[in-house]
């Protein structure tokens, strides 16, 4: 279900509607949000339902065992309970299959044995699910509601490790066996031996490297002191899942959210004009920008590297730039956008990033939930700036390097963060201890030049369909012809795009609350307006966000 | 440029109420989608008519042609048919 469709449309009125005539009873709504949650993600494959329900339960029973431990409460019971919960259900179903209770339960309800075989599953998924939440909260007494400043045992270390193994292998299955496989497959082939590992045809389950991310940072959260565990498998399950951030993100943390899920009242004001801004901002970059560029001059370009020349690379390098930001940040804000129509206030993930001086500026402006998880789960731990200068240089290296992986299993990607990597190590060898004076106008506005150029350059191995490609289009560089696909509407939509990180941030705050002032039928009319001219400028049919695939 | 301070958005909005009382927003919510449902009925008919035949389909085309109806007897579509003659992607 794409945002900008007709039922993503009265999806998300009926769930706004439910949400807020449930507002009083938090269960129900919760309840709610969750079963809407997981329509939206069953709408593009119900069958990776299991696997978000899976990791939520696995994940949250290890935070609460973290916790319990870390009160001085024993965890064996806890955690036996839990993994019956999540073992002992499924393996009831496949028994029940296997002795042939699709087949009655088909024939008692006139169902295709296929979907009877479903039902059944999806009634132990529930099952387990359920049961898993009452392991979490068994063995007596209240969860901590603040955190613990001594998480940091053996113990909790052991599940903290468990939880990131798990979560790990859960993305490295999905994602990544293809890729290590191919490699494997290749690297086996020139040493001329053969590979035992089986070749299979996984399906991608959307939004894995989401969710992912979101389930590891509350556990080491948890078990940092950082944050409580969430109160019951329903508040952890509806974080996990809330359907607006839920396939392509921000990443948003768990001490951000949980605080605002388990708070007894809804916020007193909504901020409708934000929302609007947000969303209707979004479906401007989305659908007439960042589609416009892909058809006119992105894919020709990247699809056929070799049939292009000099100019129309440079047009397409700049397009792509300009592409998969108006792309990626639309759904960042229709996301955050929807959020705050339903109560809920995400950080922004955007802030002008192609404006930005430097490619440190860079990255604390572009997809900010994960530059930020990576610096505090990853560079941070792996020593961050306080060690020597030669591991500082490697800490950022890997970070970005893992960071290029984490967007794709592809060698195109590693070489995307390992350049970004580089970019960084050399810009903290030249730049002058200290804070240094401002810099003049002129030298910034050429430092925001170089930096875009640099990222533009990056791209190019990112949108490469293969290294040969990319090559291939730095190549054309050097033989500048006459471009067949740049146009003067290549150029303007171009820069309408550049010129859309305009709206980032609190830069048209006064547009937030003008809108706000306004009588509600004026703020509907013109939202009605805008929206019908945005849906009548952009083409027929919208293709998928691009982050979708990561 | 301004520099901006990331999450304190929220909190600096909170603490100034920005925004309206939860009864205006549903109201906002409300007459949108139905202003927005009547200026797109044409082409939300359009739209349904393309759909593959069966149940979906049926429904969604009994739904848009009221919608068109009135769409086309207010001129009100008239804004989606002139946005679309200026679409660079059409």
């Amino acid at each position: 279900m794409l945002f900008p469709t007709v039922a993503f449309a009265i999806f998300f009125l009926l769930t706004y509607l439910g949400r807020w005539a449930l507002a009083r009873r938090p269960v129900a709504w919760k309840t709610f949000l969750l079963t809407a949650s997981y329509f939206f993600y069953g709408w593009w494959d119900w069958r990776f339902l299991g696997l978000i329900a899976a990791s939520s339960a696995i994940n949250h029973l290890l935070a609460v065992a973290m916790a319990r431990h870390a009160n001085g409460r024993s965890i064996k019971q806890g955690l036996a309970l839990g993994i019956a919960s999540l073992v002992l259900p499924p393996l009831a179903v496949w028994m029940i299959i296997r002795v042939g209770g699709a087949e009655r339960l088909a024939d008692r309800t006139g169902l295709s044995s296929a979907w009877a075989e479903n039902l059944i599953w999806f009634a132990g998924g529930a099952l387990a699910f359920a049961l898993a939440g009452c392991a979490a909260a068994h063995t007596g007494g209240r969860l901590p509601d603040t955190p613990l400043p001594h998480m940091r045992t053996s113990v909790t270390r052991g599940l903290g490790v468990i939880s990131v193994i798990i979560n790990l292998a859960f993305l490295g299955f999905f994602k990544y066996y293809g890729f290590f496989v191919r490699n494997a497959y290749a690297l086996c082939g020139s040493l001329g031996l053969a590979c035992p590992l089986p070749l299979l045809d996984i399906l991608l389950p959307v939004g894995i490297s989401f969710f992912t991310f979101q389930a590891m940072s509350y556990v080491l959260d948890v078990h940092r002191g950082v944050i409580a565990p969430a109160p019951s498998l329903l508040d952890f399950a509806v974080y996990l899942a809330f359907f607006p951030q839920l396939v392509a993100g921000p990443i948003v943390r768990a001490s951000v959210f949980l605080p605002q899920i388990t708070r007894l009242r809804p916020p007193d004001r909504l901020d409708v004009g934000r929302a609007a801004t947000l969303i209707l901002g979004g479906l401007f970059k989305k659908v007439i920008v960042a589609n416009y560029l892909a058809t006119a001059i992105v894919d020709p370009v990247f699809g056929h590297p070799e049939a292009c020349g000099g100019w129309d690379t440079l047009f397409a390098a700049y397009a792509y730039a300009v592409q998969i930001y108006c792309d990626f940040s639309a759904y960042s804000d229709i996301a955050i956008g929807a959020a705050l129509l339903l109560g809920f206030h995400f950080p922004i993930n955007f802030d002008a990033p192609y404006f930005a001086p430097s490619i440190q500026a860079f990255w604390q402006r572009w997809h900010i939930s994960l530059s930020t998880w990576l610096r505090d789960y990853l560079y941070i731990p792996l020593g961050g700036s306080r060690v020597s200068p030669p591991r500082i240089y490697a800490n950022l290296f890997i970070t970005f390097l893992l960071g290029g992986l984490w967007h794709g299993a592809g060698w195109t990607f590693i070489v995307w963060g390992g350049l970004h990597g580089l970019y960084l190590g050399v810009e903290r060898l030249l730049r002058a201890p200290g804070e240094g004076p401002p810099l003049s106008r002129g030298r910034r506005l050429a430092a925001q030049a170089l930096s875009f150029h640099l990222v533009c350059l990056s791209w190019i191995f990112f949108r490469a369909e293969s290294f040969d490609d990319a090559w291939t289009l730095l190549g054309n560089l050097t033989r500048m012809t006459v471009p067949e696909h740049g146009s003067l509407a290549v150029l303007a939509m171009t820069a309408i795009g550049f010129a859309a990180q305009g709206l980032d941030g609190r830069r048209i705050e006064w547009l937030w609350d003008a809108i706000a002032r306004r009588p509600a039928w004026v703020q509907a009319l013109a939202a009605a307006v805008t929206l019908t001219i945005i849906l009548g400028l952009g083409p027929r049919g919208v293709a998928p966000f691009i982050y979708f695939q990561f | 440029m301004k520099t901006l301070v990331r999450d304190d958005i929220e909190v600096e909005r909170e603490a100034r109420s920005c925004g309206v009382v939860h009864r205006r927003a549903h109201a906002t919510v409300i007459w949108f989608y139905i202003v927005a449902a009547l200026f797109n009925g044409e082409a939300l008919l359009r739209e349904a008519e393309l759909m593959p035949y069966g149940y979906g389909r049926d429904i969604a085309v009994a739904a848009a042609r009221p919608l068109a109806a009135v769409a086309k007897l207010t001129g009100v579509g008239r804004l989606r048919a002139w946005s679309e003659r200026l679409s660079p992607s059409k």
